[in-house]
């Protein structure tokens, strides 16, 4: 199966021609912008950055706002531990991308388009800037585009290491040259974006599914996964599995088939101690949960979330401690300091996680660990605190044993994660 | 090195400039390009950044500090960039930080005592199925292996 990954073999703009690519731009060109609008409205696309917010109707906010210009930003900052799926996309079929931009570029009247990307991605770099030469050659960049009076082109803006300018608001801070930190919501992106102007914020992966619904059509690209959160879906598969890799499946597979159908299972002698379905922002499942369907709102019902569909699996050599406490080293250093509950909270929690840890801990640190995160969740200014908050908190019920255990001492591991 | 100069900066950036409307825009690359050139940040370096743009001094150090690629003391001749995301640390990562700091005596943030080898602890290089990864010089490496990286890293001279 392979829709998004379908011209992957080779990154160069002939081959991407010759698997049918541009074809959907041409299509879409044919159409008035508000037909395309309403096509991504019909196929229920929802954001793949994480938020799962529907496409359409972002682009349809966007439109609606009367000041020009109006800019496309395609978030490839891909910060999520975990996650590598946009990596993927850029490196190895950039043309999809940038294809899917241009056709957004077109729905709403955006002349110059951002791929804001992350600082680390070299190899990305290099790829984005290569295709976009090539496209440029070819007409499907620069001036009145395939003789449609569409005048788009797109510069890569990179970043420079810092998670949280994966927050679209903090992502467009960062992009006009400041300290990547959060804008207060509303006003939304939509309507003011960079430079105060209507900004619409996509995931890679998101943009690259807008070639496929033009070119399949809305109704075919919506029997694709779940009824109710349609398409196909990259899942990062990383962690203690025979085959790590990245995966694409209908949305909605479950863990299980993910897993054990995909991922090779789990080394021999091992059992399964818990799963991260969606990045480490996302709370860790039991084993009992396995057959959750992977998509945005079965996830969350299950008390986690689909995130980035970064998959972390984890076997019983794992400490659910350890595990916790390399989580918030992580929000703690990225807490970009702004709101006090995230920047003290997550100081605090790690603190507390780390003597537990190291066996120095007592039994009232657990009832401290959720009190401090319940006085993150819900009161941080973006969700990056929330999201380190809520991962404890469920861990802490659902494998609260473990944490208890710890109160009477030191975790038997050597290592600090896992053996 | 040859220093490069706020008018070298300005013109290495003209090119990417019609794209934005605010000249602000162009202060990430511009660090990135100073850090290129010099190998950190230093004080005159930010100065040439801040004339090039003429953006007060304090904004550009503001900015630059808040980033986690930028240096702001002289780095070892290689960049090490070893991750410690979970990913990495459930295939083994701490046993490569311990190896580093038992068999090269380099912690994170440091540099070596020979100077040639600067380790920088990342949140994810994007390639988690290849844990634990490790960039040397902006090349990837991984799954990695304790003899692999030692080996790696003997040979930067
Ligand atoms: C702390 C934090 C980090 C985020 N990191 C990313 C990221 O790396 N990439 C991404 O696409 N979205 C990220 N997001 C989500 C964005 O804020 C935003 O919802 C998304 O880019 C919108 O695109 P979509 O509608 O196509 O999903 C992050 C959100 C938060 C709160």
């Amino acid at each position: 199966m392979s829709w998004l990954l379908r011209a992957a073999a080779e990154p160069t703009l002939s081959y991407y021609q010759s698997q049918g690519g541009y074809e959907a731009l041409k299509k879409a060109l044919r159409m008035s912008p508000q037909e395309v609008v309403e096509e991504v409205k019909r196929s229920g696309l929802r954001g793949r950055g994480g938020a799962g917010f529907p496409t359409g109707m972002k682009w349809a906010f966007a439109k609606a706002d009367p000041k020009e210009p109006r800019y496309l930003v395609a978030n490839a900052d891909e910060g999520e531990p975990g996650t590598f799926k946009d990596r993927f996309l850029m490196e190895r079929t950039p043309h999809l991308l940038l294809e899917g931009m241009v056709i957004a570029a077109w729905a709403l009247a955006a002349r110059q388009g951002f791929i804001y990307l992350r600082g680390e991605y070299t190899a990305p770099y290099r790829a984005l800037q290569r295709a976009l030469q090539e496209a440029r050659q070819a007409g499907f960049l620069g001036r009145d585009i395939l003789g449609s009076g569409l005048d788009f082109d797109i510069l890569v803006h990179r970043g420079a290491g810092a998670y949280i300018c994966g927050e679209e608001t903090a992502l467009l801070e960062s992009l006009e040259g400041r300290r990547g930190q959060p804008r207060i919501k509303p006003p939304f992106p939509v309507n003011q974006g960079l430079w105060g102007q209507p900004t619409v914020v996509n995931n890679v992966e998101t943009l690259a599914n807008v070639p496929l619904i033009l070119q399949m059509g809305a109704e075919a690209w919506s029997r694709i996964g779940s009824r109710d959160c349609p398409g196909p879906k990259l899942y990062s598969v990383s962690g203690q599995v025979l085959r790590p890799g990245l995966y694409e499946l209908p949305m909605g597979s479950t863990l299980r088939e993910l897993i054990y159908g995909h991922a090779g299972g789990l080394r021999p002698g091992r059992a399964l101690k818990a799963v991260i379905p969606g990045g480490i922002s996302s709370p860790a499942l039991t084993p009992q949960q396995l057959d959750v369907p992977m998509d945005f709102p079965s996830l969350q019902r299950a008390g986690s979330m689909l995130g980035s569909g970064a998959v972390m699996v984890l076997d019983d050599t794992v400490c659910m401690v350890g595990a916790c406490l390399v989580a918030m080293e992580f929000f703690e250093r990225q807490s970009c300091g702004k709101c006090t509950p995230c920047r003290e909270g997550t100081g605090w929690l790690r603190a507390v996680l780390q003597r537990l840890e190291e066996g120095r801990g007592s039994a009232d640190d657990l009832e401290l660990l959720s009190d401090v995160a319940r006085n993150i969740a819900g009161k941080s200014f973006c969700p990056l605190g929330d999201g380190a908050a809520v991962m404890l908190l469920r861990a802490l019920e659902r494998f609260g044993e473990e944490f208890q255990k710890h109160t009477r001492g030191r975790c038997p591991l050597k290592d600090r994660v896992a053996s | 090195m040859r220093p490069l100069s706020p008018q070298a900066l300005r013109e290495a950036l003209r090119g990417l400039g019609q794209a934005y409307p605010r000249r602000q825009a162009l202060l990430l690359e511009a660090l990135h390009l100073a850090q290129a050139q010099w190998g950190w940040l230093g004080p005159q370096a930010l100065e040439a950044v801040a004339q090039a743009l003429g953006l007060p001094r304090a904004e550009v150090k503001g900015v630059a500090t808040f980033y986690d690629l930028f240096e702001f003391k002289p780095p070892g001749r290689h960049m090490v960039q070893l991750c410690s995301s979970l990913s990495c640390m459930l295939q083994g990562a701490g046993a490569l930080q311990e190896a580093l700091r038992e068999r090269l005596r380099l912690s994170p943030g440091h540099s070596s005592p020979d100077g040639r080898l600067s380790l920088k602890l990342t949140e994810g290089l994007g390639a988690c199925d290849r844990a634990p990864v490790m960039m040397l010089d902006g090349e990837l490496y991984g799954p990695l292996a304790e003899e692999e990286m030692m080996r790696l890293l003997e040979a930067c001279r």
